[in-house]
């Protein structure tokens, strides 16, 4: 099969669709292909999979050597195979935690990594390397495969924003508004980001997996210097210090000059300690401001306003939703949403209606909140939907939450979209003025879906849903359509079906296996807790009784 | 792992509490080792209230439980009053059960993530207020939690007016730093459980650790570090310095205690 288009974003006329480490623009007007962005390890996967397979040519037969040097070729469920080739800071269920303990944060996850840097990950993957079989030890490991995982654009459509998830990179463009895209900044981040947003005041609000939120200026301003450790200053930070005379400059050298005391400090600790010698304090090249943080994996995170003040709401792993205020006083905890009894993946205010919070995630049920007042509104069951289409399902993983608008003569109606990680279907409700969802209806898909993106409505034509799926192997199903969308008694049905032109762009993706894809771009589901494995959690407890 | 039956099921039975003439009598330490540390990140098998009104606390402050609220409405049993005091990492208890008679008519809440600690501090607190009879120690109580994930499960905001954090374990790695019981992001989330004007109170025998504390409680702009003068007139000092397992084990080794408290301030407008 090909890589699937997995990201999506619609920013006026033009959608933005990722496929892999491929950013395609095409014209929402006709289909047109516009442009196309690659990260350059695109190449160096392509390039990877290319020798070994001329390698293993005149050996052993294609596939199995592109398995192996894969990861494909021991009997590992390729979802956890996945998981040990993702830096420690990613879910990690088999330690049970959100690998917030372990940081690899210097360690470089540019450029290829061949055999033996792939597995410097810890005690864990040893073996597992040892394990490995393979046939020739010439062949080489094909490098982390390119994800784009985010794109968002500035109101105005003139930047956007993609993230690279095996990187970790923050990409900023700037948009000719037609689809063509300059790249103005590489940003590489402390650790991998899992969510982001673009504030009205052009800051980049980035949330990470490591439980973090930092914000950090769209567009690069000169870079100082030496900026503050990220760990170091206090959230939102720069709190004049004792004297109240210190002017910008003061606190910057002050903190500068804390941080540098403080990593004496650390070194003399770390010899005091013998066998810790890990003070790598290097910060990051560009102006980076932690703004708060939970100790616990964030997976989502945007930006409410109400009474023209600014919240950033942010959710984790452990049924958190945190309201919190915008910068300068992000430091500052409003609320938090509770209700949630596993983990939340998605969370969307609708344009239309900014005090309203819907939340979704392991749970069966999506959660509406006056987000302000923290306070609960209504549940509806996305578990009872799913079943309609798939009676045998025991639970769903939101993996996508969105809004939009449906004009009608009796003016504005709002709706909320839902996909679940591989249900074959977008679900969507019309949200009440009574603050209900109701008029459930369930558009099937022919394929997994693992993103959808909005073409409002204009003059004469309806909204439209853009749906990228994962078609598995029948490949006669195209990975993005177009489907305009109709009512009836108000709820939602597919009118037309459209396609982008991509038959081009289709022809020249190398074939992947099934299970790189699984492994790339299925990770809500595993975002629910297990009950701990037997034997680790009594290593602690000597025996739970 | 669970070891042979056997010697599990002695330990069982030593640990038993033992009734003396109707007393409970005062657990016994050794048969409530366990590992020193436990990962602060790790899923564990932490139960926790989905919020703070989810939460039943009417079996630790059975004495507090509100005449009037009938276990029949779905809401957990409300307490005559809420908890204000809260020890992060209380260990085995030495400052619950100095704190308990001090503050006689104030609700103090140890929270220890580590299974056997937490139980033997429950033991403790038993004894404790089976052998003093005019209601001493009803106080007091200690759950399993996990401080650094779920506090805000656990009190809404503005509901506590002191949280200690006493001898935390260091976590020396920088890469271990976000394991810190304080740090820049962990602080808003005291400063959320606290009312203004409710202190933190911090004591350690790492100096190191000391000052990062300070650092980062004194960056953090809810708070302000309270004056030596303000720290030398509150009673609780003393207690943290002397009554702690910690404390007590700093001043047999002839070491030296680091304090600091500080203040939490009012929010600004927003
Ligand atoms: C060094 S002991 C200090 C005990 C006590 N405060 C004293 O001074 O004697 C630190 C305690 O904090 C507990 N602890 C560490 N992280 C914790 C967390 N996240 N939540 C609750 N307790 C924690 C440990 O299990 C340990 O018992």
């Amino acid at each position: 099969m090909k890589i699937p288009y997995n990201v999506l974003h619609v920013s006026g006329n033009v959608l933005f669709a990722a496929r892999g480490g491929k950013l395609h623009s095409f014209s929402l007007d006709d289909g047109t292909h516009l442009s196309t962005w690659k990260h350059l390890d695109v190449e160096k996967v392509e390039a990877a999979v290319k020798t070994i397979a001329d390698e293993a040519a005149s050996k052993s037969t294609v596939s199995s050597a592109l398995e192996v040097a894969e990861g494909g070729g021991d009997d590992e469920p390729p979802a956890k195979r996945q998981r040990m080739e993702e830096p420690k800071d990613e879910v990690n269920k088999t330690a049970g935690n959100e690998g917030a303990q372990e940081s690899n944060a210097a360690e470089g996850s540019e450029g290829t990594k061949v055999e033996g840097k792939t597995n410097q990950k810890g005690k864990k993957n040893k073996n597992k390397q040892n394990s490995q079989p393979r046939k020739d030890n010439h062949i080489s490991r094909v490098p982390d495969r390119p994800v784009i995982t985010h794109l968002t654009s500035t109101a105005d459509g003139a930047h956007l924003l993609a993230i690279t998830g095996h990187d970790k990179v923050i990409w900023v463009f700037e948009h000719d508004g037609k689809g063509q895209l300059t790249q103005l900044s590489r940003r590489t981040m402390p650790k991998r980001p899992s969510s982001v947003a673009i504030a009205p005041d052009l800051q980049i609000i980035c949330a990470d997996k490591f439980g973090d939120v930092y914000a950090l200026p769209l567009i690069e301003t000169t870079p100082p210097p030496s900026t503050p450790q990220p760990s170091s200053p206090a959230p939102g930070a720069s709190k004049p210090v004792l004297k109240p005379a210190a002017n910008t400059t003061t606190v910057h050298s002050k903190r500068n000059l804390r941080a540098l005391v403080n990593q004496q400090r650390q070194m003399e600790l770390a010899t005091r300690s013998k066998s810790e010698n890990d003070t790598k304090t290097e910060g990051p090249s560009f102006e980076l401001t932690l703004l708060l943080g939970h100790v616990s994996m964030l997976t989502s995170l945007i930006l409410g306003e109400s009474e023209g003040r600014r919240y950033i709401l942010t959710s984790d792993r452990d049924e958190h939703i945190r309201i919190s205020r915008y910068i300068p006083q992000a430091y500052v905890i409003d609320g938090f949403c509770f209700g949630h009894k596993e983990f939340i993946s998605a969370m969307t205010i609708p344009t239309s209606r900014g005090e309203v919070l819907i939340s979704g995630g392991g749970d069966e049920e999506l959660f509406l909140w006056d987000w302000k007042a923290a306070k609960l509104l209504s549940k509806t069951s996305i578990l009872s939907l799913a079943r309609e289409i798939a009676p045998e399902l025991t639970k769903v993983a939101v993996s996508g939450l969105q809004t939009f608008v449906y004009p009608t003569e009796a003016g504005n109606l709002t709706y909320v979209a839902a996909i679940c990680e591989g249900i074959q279907a977008i679900f969507s409700w019309q949200l009440t003025e009574d603050n209900t969802l109701n008029r459930p209806s369930v558009i099937q898909l022919p394929g997994k879906p693992l993103d959808v993106a909005f073409k409002p409505a204009t003059i004469g034509q309806p909204p439209s849903v853009i749906a990228a799926v994962d078609a598995g192997e029948q490949a006669q199903v195209k990975s993005l359509a177009i489907y305009s969308l109709i009512m009836t008694d108000e709820k939602l049905a597919v009118g037309t079906t459209a396609f982008v032109s991509d038959g081009e762009l289709e022809a020249e993706e190398l074939d992947v296996d099934g299970k790189v894809v699984q492994g790339l771009l299925y990770n809500t589901e595993n975002l629910r807790k297990q009950p701990t494995e037997p034997g680790e959690e009594q290593g602690e407890d000597q025996g739970e009784e | 792992m669970a070891g042979p039956p056997a010697k599990r099921h002695n330990r069982d039975k030593q640990r038993e509490t033992v009734t003396k003439d109707g007393i409970t009598q005062m657990p016994k330490k050794k048969f409530f080792r366990q590992r020193a540390h436990a990962n602060p990140f790790s899923d564990h098998l932490l139960e926790y209230p989905t919020s703070p009104d989810d939460m039943d606390w009417s079996e630790y402050y059975p004495d507090y439980v509100e005449e009037d609220s009938s276990e029949a409405d779905s809401k957990p049993r409300r307490l005559r009053k809420d908890v204000e005091i809260v020890d992060i990492g209380c260990g085995f208890g030495g400052l619950l059960a100095a704190l308990a008679p001090i503050l006689p008519d104030t609700l103090i809440l140890g929270l220890e993530i580590r299974t056997q600690v937490t139980q033997f501090v429950q033991e403790r607190i038993r004894a404790l207020r089976s052998q003093n009879s005019d209601n001493l120690y009803q106080n007091v109580g200690c759950i399993r939690a996990n401080a650094m994930k779920f506090l805000p499960n656990f009190f809404k905001k503005g509901q506590l007016s002191k949280i200690f954090i006493c001898f935390p374990d260091p976590h020396f790695k920088a890469r271990k730093h976000k394991a810190r019981i304080v740090s820049t992001t962990l602080n808003s989330e005291y400063a959320y459980g606290l009312r203004p004007g409710g202190i933190v109170y911090t004591i350690t025998d790492v100096e190191a650790l000391h000052e990062w504390m300070v650092q980062h409680l004194d960056a953090h702009q809810a708070f302000e570090r309270v004056s030596k003068e303000d720290e030398e007139a509150d009673p609780c000092v003393k207690v943290m310095m002397d009554e702690t397992e910690e404390g007590k084990k700093v001043t047999r080794n002839n070491g030296q205690k680091f304090v600091a408290l500080f203040r939490r301030l009012e929010d600004p407008a927003w």
